[in-house]
């Protein structure tokens, strides 16, 4: 009798030992599928919150160049024309007391406001200039770059060696703003802390982007900076913005170097 | 009053109680809670007819093997389906439905009479229920999980808990019945009874408990 029970319950025991394996097998699949969806279910959500921040970066960019022009315009076409028709007035005083004895003081006096006035007249334009670059608007990309490199040449510090496309290329005027103001922050880091005296610049439209590289002979990058200074981090910024990708670097030889490509459907 | 009939008296009441808060807040559930009210209404609707059979001394049996057993577990797979849906593909669900549908209907006309226990169908509803409700609970402990269904995610975790409780004693009482009944002395087997029936009012404490923590905004 106490064999039978045994018997019976080895009978029962085996069958429920394989139903507790079925529970654990079953577990495990479960598990497994739940790995998978949460782990793309964590990429799809990086990935829009990335694109969120982009889209946060580009408006950021675009309202701060909407603004920047604003304010050049304003101070082009009021303050500039107001400080115009000051000298003008200015001009006409000293012309019409200028044969009188009397008002000998007053002339120079005039001429010294006169003077302050076409000081401001100077001031203005050179912040309009660099809020809006007006070569940029009235040239284009190419021959911007080439005037700011002419700008930089004239500091007598640096010699540029380009090559640049004949005509301009296909690309928004976002974009085209972006490169213009990626090279001039580059050619200002050159200018402040390489030590360069020559820079390259090349634009280069290939099969599906936009190539442009800047290098210079100068100390390149301290890489023992763990990371990216305010003016990097910036660059990388406005590479994002645009949909290019920004690779900054040092070259072998020495010197600086940054690469950026901009792929042509996203300009 | 034996200790059967208190047991009974008191499992019959927690359903009851789980039945009314359930339907009294069902507008202000989540998908979730929504979805696993169905299963409350069954449990409720189950125990009243059984108790009707009781007090007309007929058997109740037929009803375990054509309402409660295959209506609850259709209630059971929605509610994990709400749980689960974005993390594991419905089809699976869906199979173990259609699988188990299939088995308990041919159990009942071929393997087991309709007037005895269907334990076959019950133990095989508590293996799938463990199964879903094991993977549940190692699902939630994911942090990621936890931040989206932090609203809900207490509750969740004491309606699965109340499902595992009851699915394993269930198991372990229908799988090993048989030979229990045979080993044990009634006496026995009557208090192996009164145990199922306080692991059903552990699990409609654990439903109620459940509701309890969600917040009826």
């Amino acid at each position: 009798m106490e064999v039978s029970k045994e018997i019976d319950l080895i009978n029962t025991l085996l069958p429920f030992t394989g139903i507790l394996f079925l529970i654990v097998m079953g577990v495990i699949v479960l598990n497994y599928q739940f790995r998978k969806n949460l782990h793309k279910q964590q990429l799809e959500a990086e990935e829009l919150k990335s694109k969120h921040q982009l889209n946060i970066l580009k408006v950021t960019i675009q309202t701060q160049e909407d603004e920047r022009k604003r304010i050049a315009s304003d101070l082009h076409d009021e303050l500039g024309a107001l400080l115009s028709i000051s000298r003008m007035q200015l001009v006409n005083v000293i012309n019409t007391h200028q044969d009188q004895d009397n008002v000998a003081v007053l002339n120079e006096q005039l001429n010294r406001v006169k003077q302050q006035v076409e000081d401001a007249l100077a001031t203005t334009r050179r912040i309009s200039h660099q809020l809006m670059p007006a070569e940029l608007v009235n040239l284009g990309l190419i021959k911007a770059t080439k005037a700011l490199a002419d700008k930089a040449e004239n500091t007598g510090e640096l010699t540029f060696i380009l090559n640049l496309p004949d005509s301009d290329p296909p690309l928004s005027w976002a974009t085209t703003l972006g490169v213009y103001r990626i090279y001039s922050e580059l050619i200002n880091n050159t200018l402040k802390h390489s030590g360069a005296n020559k820079v390259w610049i090349t634009m280069q439209k290939e099969h599906t982007c936009f190539e442009c590289s800047y290098a210079d002979n100068g100390k390149g990058l301290n890489t023992d900076e763990t990371s990216a200074g305010l003016g990097l981090k910036s660059l990388e910024g406005r590479a994002n913005a645009l949909g290019a990708k920004l690779e900054i670097g040092n070259h072998k030889q020495g010197g600086f170097r940054a690469d950026l490509k901009i792929p042509i459907q996203s300009s | 009053m034996s200790i059967s009939e208190v047991a009974m008296a008191l499992a019959d009441l927690s359903v009851l109680c789980s039945f009314v808060y359930y339907v009294w807040h069902y507008k202000k559930l989540s998908a979730e809670l929504k979805a696993f009210s169905w299963f409350v209404v069954i449990l409720f609707i189950t125990q009243a007819i059984s108790m009707g059979f009781w007090l007309a001394d007929a058997n109740n049996m037929p009803l375990l093997h054509f309402f409660y057993v295959p209506f609850g577990f259709i209630a059971i797979t929605y509610f994990y389906y709400t749980v689960l849906k974005t993390f594991i593909s419905p089809y699976i669900l869906v199979l173990a439905l259609f699988f188990f549908l299939t088995f308990t209907v041919i159990n009942s006309i071929y393997c087991q009479s309709i007037y005895t226990y269907n334990s076959y169908a019950l133990s095989a509803e508590a293996v799938i229920v463990l199964i879903l409700s094991l993977s549940t609970y190692t699902l939630h402990l994911n942090h990621w999980v936890k931040v989206q269904k932090k609203d809900t995610l207490v509750s969740l975790n004491w309606i699965n808990s109340g499902l595992f409780i009851y699915f394993t004693s269930d198991l372990l009482l229908f799988y090993f019945g048989k030979t229990l009944m045979h080993t044990l002395s009634p006496e026995y087997s009557r208090h192996l009874w009164n145990l199922h029936s306080l692991f059903f009012i552990l699990m409609n404490c654990c439903f109620l408990v459940g509701l309890w923590k969600f917040p009826k905004k």
